[in-house]
């Protein structure tokens, strides 16, 4: 017995070490990543377990949806379906006269993007607020750094990828910054999560800067990652402190981040980088 | 009576209820249960409050059969439970062994306690276990501080009696000492 009390703390030491190890290379460097995509199968039997009770309820409450409702639901959709649709045709315009433009400008064309559905899986207590796991992995193409997309905007980005599910990381998450523009006047900012009350922060607006109440932003495409024009959040509260030299800006996201259940992964199109960048386009305007 | 036993013999041998060998997959079958009430869904806002299943689980098994539950397979739980959880790999793994060591080393002492003392003993642990995974937490990124995880102990200790209880049943039909 005593002989085993000795041997106990050496081991928690090795083991101890080990865990310190795993963690740092996991977390300071991409060195585990290919490991842990293919490790990470192993969750998928208790994510389906887990998930299932919930899945149930689901479907029954589905299922005892009434008539009217459902009908409701049905015209309600081929409403917003009919509306879309209009203004879809004038979008088609809009891109062509969009590609004739960028034709004379000789700026590079846009290349779609393309996208896949994931859905969000439902599980415990370890995705913190501000990470959600979705149905979507490499094995479908998925890579780190990836855009997802909600139905009304930005979502968030992948921040690890394991062969059948991965992890976004929600653009409320104060370590995450986004390039974006106002829509309104194109006025350039990186926005990031505001750390509480599942909010977005613009700290690097001048005291100067022209933004108002229910401005837009929108996704500036510049670092590379996030493709352009896809809208971010919308200013609901800005402060102007004579002291300090930059505004306190607010913005509540424009996706639903606490409700959706779906959501859209996003392949940019190849010159989306270019295409922003302010230096080439002034050039060729001067031109 | 010698048909009749012969009957029961094959009845129970069918059930495989009354057979003297150890189940000791109980141990590993009730971490697998474990885990799966562990990532059970909470709803948004309401993760945060989830007890911690593994836990209670891995420290039952070190009270009722002391040296049972290595640290060598407490880590290899933890680890799971990181690529399960999807978080950053080895959190886990050390906190659970840290706190199958502890929990061993106070196994023989907390055996003769009445249960709702050792409910206090294992709010404690717990306690050990989310001071540890916040500091963690807070060191490698990903998560901040919250309230919830320390309501969630409170919430762990009390799951103690349910828990302990069924897993008595569990242990004394599965023939372990």
């Amino acid at each position: 017995m005593k002989s085993k009390l000795l041997v106990l703390p050496t081991r928690l030491l090795l083991l101890g070490i080990l865990s310190v190890g795993l963690m740092f290379a996991d977390s300071r460097t991409d060195s585990l990543r290919q490991v842990r995509s293919f490790v990470s199968v192993i969750s998928l039997p208790v994510h389906v377990v887990a998930s299932s009770p919930a899945l149930f309820f689901r479907w029954v409450g589905g299922d005892l949806e009434d008539w009217g409702q459902l009908r409701r639901k049905y015209e309600d959709l081929q409403h917003q379906h009919l509306i879309l649709q209009s203004r879809l045709q004038q979008l088609d315009a809009l891109q062509f006269e969009n590609d004739r433009l960028r034709d004379i400008i000789s700026s590079a064309a846009r290349i779609p993007d393309e996208g896949l559905f994931g859905r969000i899986v439902e599980v415990g207590p370890d995705l913190y607020d501000r990470t959600v796991l979705v149905n979507r992995g490499t094995a479908d193409g998925v890579y780190v750094g990836q855009p997802v997309l909600g139905p009304n905007g930005v979502i968030g980005q992948i921040i690890r990828a394991g062969l059948f599910r991965s992890t976004v990381m929600l653009i409320t998450d104060p370590s995450q910054g986004i390039p974006v523009q106002l829509m309104r006047n194109g006025l350039r900012t990186i926005v990031y999560g505001s750390g509480q009350g599942d909010l977005l922060r613009a700290p690097y607006l001048g005291r100067t800067a022209d933004v108002r109440k229910d401005d837009i932003f929108i996704t500036s495409g510049l670092a590379g990652r996030f493709p352009a024009g896809y809208p971010v959040g919308r200013v609901i509260k800005i402060q102007r402190d004579p002291n300090a030299p930059f505004l306190d800006v607010l913005a509540q996201p424009s996706a639903s981040l606490g409700s959706a259940r779906e959501v859209l992964l996003i392949w940019p199109g190849e010159d989306d980088g270019q295409r922003s960048d302010p230096a080439t386009t002034s050039e060729s305007i001067d031109r | 009576m010698a048909r009749g036993q012969i009957l029961q013999r094959r009845v129970s041998q069918l059930i495989g209820n009354t057979s003297h060998t150890k189940k000791w997959w109980v141990i590993p079958g009730s971490l697998a249960i474990a885990f799966c009430f562990w990532a059970l869904p909470a709803g948004p806002g309401w993760q945060n409050y989830a007890p911690d299943w593994v836990s209670l689980i891995l420290i039952y098994w070190c009270f009722a059969i002391p040296g049972k539950v290595g640290l060598g397979s407490a880590w290899l739980a933890g680890l799971l439970l990181d690529v399960v959880s999807f978080g950053v790999l080895g959190r886990y793994a050390l906190s659970k062994t840290i706190i199958v060591f502890l929990a061993e080393r106070l196994a023989f002492r907390v055996r003769i306690f009445p249960v709702w003392q050792q409910s206090f003993l294992i709010l404690g642990l717990l306690a050990v276990e989310t001071a540890l995974l916040t500091l963690l937490g807070m060191t490698f990124g990903e998560i901040e501080f919250s309230y919830g995880r320390w309501v969630a102990i409170v919430g762990g200790a009390l799951l103690w009696f349910p828990v302990y209880f069924v897993l008595r049943r569990v242990r004394h039909w599965a023939r372990l000492p």
